[in-house]
């Protein structure tokens, strides 16, 4: 059987247009997927299948009964991850933080929260991705690195194709790339602005001063020349339609936040000239999922609590690292995510001494620590629901294959009853 | 001993290793890869495969060496996974975040 425009959730690309082949419950060929995308829907395959409770195999139940103690008892617990399952399982995920009093947070609070606050303080001027394919003939990328994390967002989106306007492809664009070190996505274009690392927000907030007719009296600003900013501003000023697109390279850096409110302005104040617009790069599949569902149910889009009955928002009091660094937290809940892996020691140290209940479609760093472990069908592979794309489109994912495990919707949503029972 | 200036990030083969098998050799070794530009290696006398010890504030970590000509002097690069957590404080300032790039690394030949 084969099934046109699966989506590939590796990363926040999305692409929508793979073709898989399933034979006896097996995918068998995967079109169009990078080798990224290949490899995550592939993997996906191959599924733990027993649930876990101390080390030992348990059925189902007896792991979701031992899960649901664990979160009863605790007093402060900690949800976390949420950017590589659907939006339904991110919605059942908050009621649970509800009914817990818990903290809820995802991987985005360590990739582009600060976007987020950018964003909270100067809104952000965007487009969608087909804006981007059909229009862009300035494509910047600052501060990420494309060409080894979203294999595909150059051919398929922003530099390659086709487009109503850009009718001859890569020939009708004009690429910048920005950057502390000179990337393979660097050698894709057609200008490369080397920058010292932590001096981003010093060139932009430059360049918003050459717009205002004002030069500095430095002639090179983060190691680069100011007529290097000059003219990289003209291009901006004088394209048709221009975007940048912008990564971790500005958010784990000195300034974080501040250093995209920076590069927003200066989207904004570019629109008295053409059309600009500014992306955030997503890492994970549905972290903007995440974002979403957690502002649609409760305001904010990472970093909540609910201890109070109610959602606060917290971000540095609330965000996953700060509740481990300060050691606040006395269980968690860990869904679609390896914070052990992923999370600087200082706090992946508290995790490992907490009760841990980790949900996954594999075994990770993360699980073979966990108290309970119970493996999941893999979402948008073996189970259906919605994800947001970088350019926040939803897309719905399909199920092509069946699982011997349920989805995380449903072992949330189980869980949550047998919670609430024990209150 | 050098002290430079420590990015951490992702790569293809970081990112492929996490799906393929985060415990099969072929991650833990892209998770201990050490990125040095060629200037860097030359003043630290050390060869590519060759191992380096990074030290911060908040821990250290064994690599291997690798020559990345795209990389400036002064700057190495380490893909994002457990040995290079223990480089990267946990401090956020207050904003969740932890600093995962900018980090002063002292480097040195073991």
């Amino acid at each position: 059987m084969i099934f046109d425009d699966v989506v590939c959730t590796f990363c926040g690309c999305l692409c929508d247009d793979l073709q898989a082949t399933v034979e006896e419950d097996k995918i068998t060929n995967l079109a169009h997927a990078c080798v990224l995308g290949k490899g995550y829907i592939m993997a996906a395959q191959r599924q733990s299948e027993k649930p876990r409770l101390k080390g030992k195999d348990v059925s189902l139940d007896v792991a979701l009964d031992a899960a649901a103690a664990i979160l009863h008892r605790s007093l402060h617990p900690l949800i976390y991850g949420l950017s590589s399952t659907t939006c339904e399982a991110q919605a059942k995920a908050v009621e649970l933080a509800e009914l817990l009093g818990a903290s809820i947070d995802s991987t985005a609070s360590v990739c582009h929260s600060p976007s987020d606050l950018a964003r909270q303080l100067s809104g952000l001027s965007s487009c969608s991705l087909g804006e981007v394919k059909n229009r862009a003939d300035l494509v910047i990328y600052w501060g990420c690195n494309p060409a080894e994390t979203h294999l595909r967002h150059a051919t398929r989106y922003a530099l390659m194709p086709h487009g109503m306007f850009v009718p001859r492809g890569r020939q009708d664009r004009r690429v910048i790339v920005v950057d502390v070190r000179r990337t393979q996505t660097a050698k894709m274009a057609d200008l490369f602005i080397p920058v010292q690392p932590g001096y981003d927000f010093e060139c932009l907030q430059v360049m918003r001063a050459l717009l205002h007719g004002e030069a500095p009296e430095q002639e090179i600003i983060g190691g680069v020349e100011l007529e290097t900013l000059k003219t990289l501003l003209q291009e901006m000023k004088s394209c048709r339609y221009g975007v940048i697109f912008f990564g971790i390279g500005l958010t784990m850096s000195s300034g974080d936040y501040n250093n995209v409110v920076a590069a927003i302005e200066l989207v904004r104040q570019l629109n008295a000239y053409t059309r600009f617009a500014i992306m955030p790069m997503r890492g994970h599949g549905n972290v903007a999922g995440a974002e979403q569902t957690l502002s649609r149910l409760t305001g904010f889009p990472f970093a909540v609590n609910f201890s109070r009955g109610y959602p606060r928002y917290g971000p540095g009091e609330f965000t996953a690292v700060d509740l481990l660094v300060r050691e606040e937290v006395d269980a968690a809940l860990v869904i679609a995510s390896d914070p052990l892996a992923h999370l600087p020691f200082e706090a992946a140290k508290w995790l490992q001494q907490v009760p841990l209940v980790v949900l996954d479609v594999h075994e990770n760093y993360t699980s073979r620590q966990a108290e309970v472990f119970i493996p999941v069908a893999p979402c948008g592979v073996a189970a259906e629901g919605t994800a947001y794309r970088m350019d926040n489109i939803p897309l719905r994912l399909k199920k092509i294959i069946p699982s011997l495990n349920q989805a995380d919707e449903e072992l949330l949503a189980s869980l949550k009853e047998r919670i609430r029972c024990l209150k | 001993m050098l002290e430079l200036t420590l990015i951490t990030g992702r790569t293809r083969q970081q990112g492929l290793g996490l799906e393929e098998g985060r415990f099969e050799q072929a991650y833990r070794e892209e998770v201990c890869r050490v990125e040095l530009s060629p200037q860097d290696l030359a003043r630290l006398g050390v060869d590519e495969g060759d191992a380096v010890l990074l030290q911060t504030e908040h821990g250290s970590m064994s690599g291997t060496a690798w020559k990345n000509d795209g990389l400036p002097e002064g700057l190495v690069f380490v893909p994002f996974g457990p040995p290079v957590n223990s480089l990267v404080g946990g401090d956020t300032h207050g904003v969740g975040m932890p600093e995962f790039k900018g980090i002063t690394v002292k480097v040195t030949r073991q």
